[in-house]
């Protein structure tokens, strides 16, 4: 049952990450605006078929 | 509130315009196959589809901005000045500068689209990015290849002119403290949720004990993933609750600070005296709620500006004339002495006599004035008037900070914090504190000679069990819903606590000019002789000669129905009236004096201009404003419930439409200049009314300010609207009563929700007051508490948006 401490610290460690990765997003100012990258992710890619149409 | 208070109109009809959606009327203009209802918008799909930007056309159905009317051609030239791009640009290089723009005219994915490839329509812009919720877009270009004026012309040209005014030079600032709230949401949610893992032996502890050295590891783990959330989320609270006790005040703070505290207190007291679990999980929860509940509350409409000053009214640049030209520099380097052009359609920027030209300057929006003054050389104009005739000469007597108009905004700056309206749920906060404080004392006092060693457990459980949380929960949600719903109905509130203060609201006050009435609509009547088709002619032909605001304003009437005619001979005297010869016969226009009309046609209440013909009186065209749709029913219907008064910046020519409107004599006030609104709605207030100041212009701005709820009314929310707590969308006007009748409504359901909370506090007390609060009922409790209000509210404000706001 000794392995049960090693299992939360290892938990514990696991979501500390994902608790970083949050910071890590609000600090890069992802959280500032949530409505553009929802329409921006449907404009579809560019072909390349450039000048002359 | 993601919803976007943009209503796009739609237009059904068939012959509607390719890019614009508006409805081809007369002219219709063909080119590949497609219909454009003018030239401007044919030219901007043309020019699209020449770079490849098709595409524009396909995330949005006619998503294309009508051009009104092009900008002057030298329109943006003082952006070529340095020291104003100086202040416009946030960062240059020699081969890199950044620039960030509000584009009030985006309105769907399209228009995301189009900016953001910006790029491939001009040469030297590198990357373009939009933040849609600010209407705003941040813009990298070269300045080697690209000027920001040819950028700013270009996006003008498409259609999607940036706002630059006066504010647009002070560096945006941006909101660290909405992120702080977030990361502090993220810290407790995440302690929240591992807290209750580990916390799961502790409630299944009933049936056998878990083991004691993994019972004294869980309680360790807990304290020290309790440690952020009272040292960082929760910080905002203690410091406010202490605050509050330091200026001797009682806000809902307090009992939460006081319920944090003990919760931490004993819970760190059970983990290492006692080797227990504590109530580290209720101590993260209730903080995660409170803190969600804050966020929701704070949450508003990013895109609309409510907090607008003079600064965001007035231009950037003026045309200055100095002895080696007309060079354009920044308002605020405008010293009294200084020379400066404004043309047509411009703001005058600051205090001034006119030098040269004729001046016709529309005041509606800064005094109320429905009709244009005009303006000789000599005369003193006033900053923020709009030169409606042609381009005027003038000479500054004040510089910008001290004219008439900044001086308005200035004087009742500081004075809207601290004594507005409390809000309901304030009051309850207040004497709810006192209760609890009052019933711990009780136990404390009961215990001490009872059982002393049940009497900490005893009091700090009341303190525990007693935080307002669900209360705290009930105000936000219910408010921001309501915001929510009212929002799409197009009454864009500031923050919740404006729909507190609109729910209470007993006096309502209109300003007239752009409220009630709208000048752009007036219509005019002819009375008199009637007129045939060449003396019809002759007047069109000689008001369109006049500079003089009711000539101008005669003139647009009439160019549906006359032709201009030559004109032999014409005089203009300078308020009085015009005279002319045409085709021999004699015509005298202008004020019944100069006519020399007979007493009897006039009228002295209302705006005429009288006509006689060879020395004969014909008759007078009355100029008539026409007032708002449904106004008299929304006015019936208002005054049921309140008190109405109406301040008009205007003379008092339709006083007695007004009154029969209102129903009303008393109340109803002209010739009131914004100082007078202002003192005015103080008064009212003084006298206990609560107030809800409804009006558009600069000149209600100071109203606006001291009213407790200020409603400004625009046609189009994005633009300028003076400082309020509330923006209205002039198409929603007629629906004023039903907000009204819902804001009440939501204050209802906000009380019976805190009488629900009420009950579970007192389930809460009833087991504290004995010492017997087990962590479990703490933990269930206190959620259970608060989802329920929070449904209860969020379904109650839907219910009343079905019945008040979806009717019509």
């Amino acid at each position: 049952m000794e392995a049960l401490f090693l299992l939360i610290a290892i938990s514990l460690v696991v979501a500390l990450a994902f608790l970083a990765g949050f910071l890590w997003a609000v600090k890069s100012k992802q959280f500032d605006d949530d409505y553009t990258p929802s329409v921006r992710m449907l404009f579809d890619d560019e072909t390349k078929n450039e000048p002359g149409k | 509130m993601s919803d976007s208070p943009h209503t796009a109109a739609k237009a059904t009809e068939t012959g509607k315009c390719f890019h614009c959606g508006d409805r081809c009327d007369g002219e219709t203009i063909f080119y590949e196959s497609k219909s454009f209802c003018c030239h401007g918008c044919q030219s901007v799909y043309q020019l699209l589809s020449s770079c490849n930007l098709n595409s524009y056309y396909t995330y949005a159905d006619n998503p294309g901005i009508k051009q009104l009317k092009a900008p002057a051609r030298d329109a943006f030239a003082y952006l070529d000045e340095d020291g104003i791009q100086e202040k416009l640009l946030s960062f240059k290089s020699a081969m890199l500068a950044k620039v960030n723009f509000r584009l009030p005219a985006m309105h769907c994915a399209s228009c995301i689209w189009l900016i953001e490839n910006f790029h491939k329509l001009v040469p030297g812009v590198i990357v373009s990015r939009v933040n849609f919720t600010k209407r705003s877009a941040s813009f990298d270009y070269n300045p080697q290849v690209l000027t920001l004026r040819r950028m700013v012309e270009q996006l003008a040209a498409i259609g999607y002119e940036p706002e630059l005014k006066l504010d647009a030079t002070s560096k945006p600032k941006s909101n660290p403290y909405t992120r702080r709230l977030i990361l502090q949401m993220g810290v407790a949610g995440f302690c929240f949720g591992n807290i209750m893992l580990l916390s799961f032996p502790e409630y299944l502890s009933a049936q056998g004990a878990p083991d004691d050295a993994y019972r004294r590891f869980f309680g360790y783990v807990n304290f020290i993933l309790g440690l952020p959330v009272l040292l960082f989320s929760a910080v905002d609270y203690l410091r406010s609750g202490l605050q509050a006790l330091r200026q001797k005040q009682i806000n809902m703070d307090v009992p939460i600070s006081l319920g944090i505290l003990a919760l931490f207190i004993r819970s760190s007291y059970e983990i290492f005296v006692l080797g227990g679990g504590g109530y580290m999980d209720s101590l993260a929860a209730l903080i995660f709620f409170l803190l969600i509940g804050k966020w929701i509350q704070q949450r508003t409409y990013d895109s609309l500006s409510f907090e607008r000053d003079y600064k965001s009214y007035f231009p950037i640049a003026v045309q200055r004339i100095t002895p080696d030209g007309e060079i354009p520099c920044g308002i605020e380097t405008l010293r009294p002495g200084d020379h400066y052009r404004v043309r047509s359609g411009e703001l005058i920027p600051a205090d001034s006599v006119m030098l040269d030209g004729i001046g016709a300057v529309d005041y509606s929006f800064v005094s109320g004035e429905s009709e244009p003054v005009s303006a000789m050389p000599g005369a003193k104009v006033f900053a923020g008037g709009r030169q409606m005739g042609q381009s005027i000469v003038l000479d500054t007597i004040k510089t910008v900070d001290q004219s008439y108009l900044t001086g308005l905004w200035n004087s009742s700056g500081g004075r809207r914090q601290g004594h507005r309206l409390e809000t309901f749920a304030d009051r309850v906060g207040r004497r709810f504190t006192y209760v609890i404080l009052l019933i711990s004392l009780v136990t404390l006092l009961y215990w001490l000679v009872v059982d002393p060693s049940v009497a900490w457990n005893a009091v700090s459980a009341v303190l525990i069990v007693a935080c307002p949380c669900a209360l705290a929960l009930s105000f936000p949600f219910a408010f921001a819903n309501a915001v929510r719903l009212l929002g799409r109905q197009g009454l864009y509130l500031k923050n919740a606590s404006a729909l507190g203060r609109m729910a209470e609201v007993t006096d309502i006050v209109f300003d007239k000019t752009g409220t009630l009435t709208l000048s752009e609509n007036a219509r005019t009547s002819y009375s008199g002789r009637s007129l045939d088709t060449d003396e019809l002619n002759a007047v069109y032909s000689m008001v369109n000669q006049s500079g003089h605001p009711l000539s101008r304003f005669l003139a647009r009437k009439l160019s549906q129905q006359g032709a201009l005619v030559p004109i032999d001979w014409f005089q203009e005297q300078p308020g009085q009236g015009l005279e002319a010869f045409i085709e021999g016969r004699e015509y005298l226009i202008g004020s019944a004096l100069f006519v020399a009309a007979p007493s009897s046609k006039v009228n002295p209440f209302a705006s005429e201009i009288h006509l006689s013909i060879d020395g004969e009186y014909s008759g007078s065209f009355a100029v008539n404003k026409s007032y708002r749709s449904g106004l008299d029913s929304i006015i019936k219907h208002l005054r049921g419930r309140h008190k109405l008064y109406l301040l008009s910046g205007d003379n008092d020519s339709e006083r007695r439409n007004i009154e029969q409107l209102f129903g009303q004599k008393e109340g109803i006030y002209f010739n009131q200049s914004p100082f007078d609104k202002e003192r005015f709605v103080a008064n009212l207030r003084g006298e206990g009314a609560v107030i809800a100041m409804i009006g558009d212009g600069l000149n209600d701005a100071g109203a606006l300010r001291v009213s407790d709820v200020g409603i400004s009314l625009a046609d189009d929310v994005f633009r300028f609207v003076p400082a309020s707590d509330a923006i209205l969308s002039s198409g929603s006007f007629s629906s004023l009563p039903s907000f009204f009748d819902f804001s009440k409504g939501t204050l209802r359901v906000v009380q019976l929700s805190f009488a629900l909370s009420f009950l579970y506090n007192s389930v809460g007390v009833f087991f504290a007051v004995r010492g017997m609060l087990e962590p479990v009922i703490a933990a269930v409790l206190m959620p259970l508490s608060s989802i329920t209000v929070v449904s209860f509210v969020t379904i109650g404000t839907s219910l009343l948006h079905r019945k008040y706001l979806l009717k019509n």
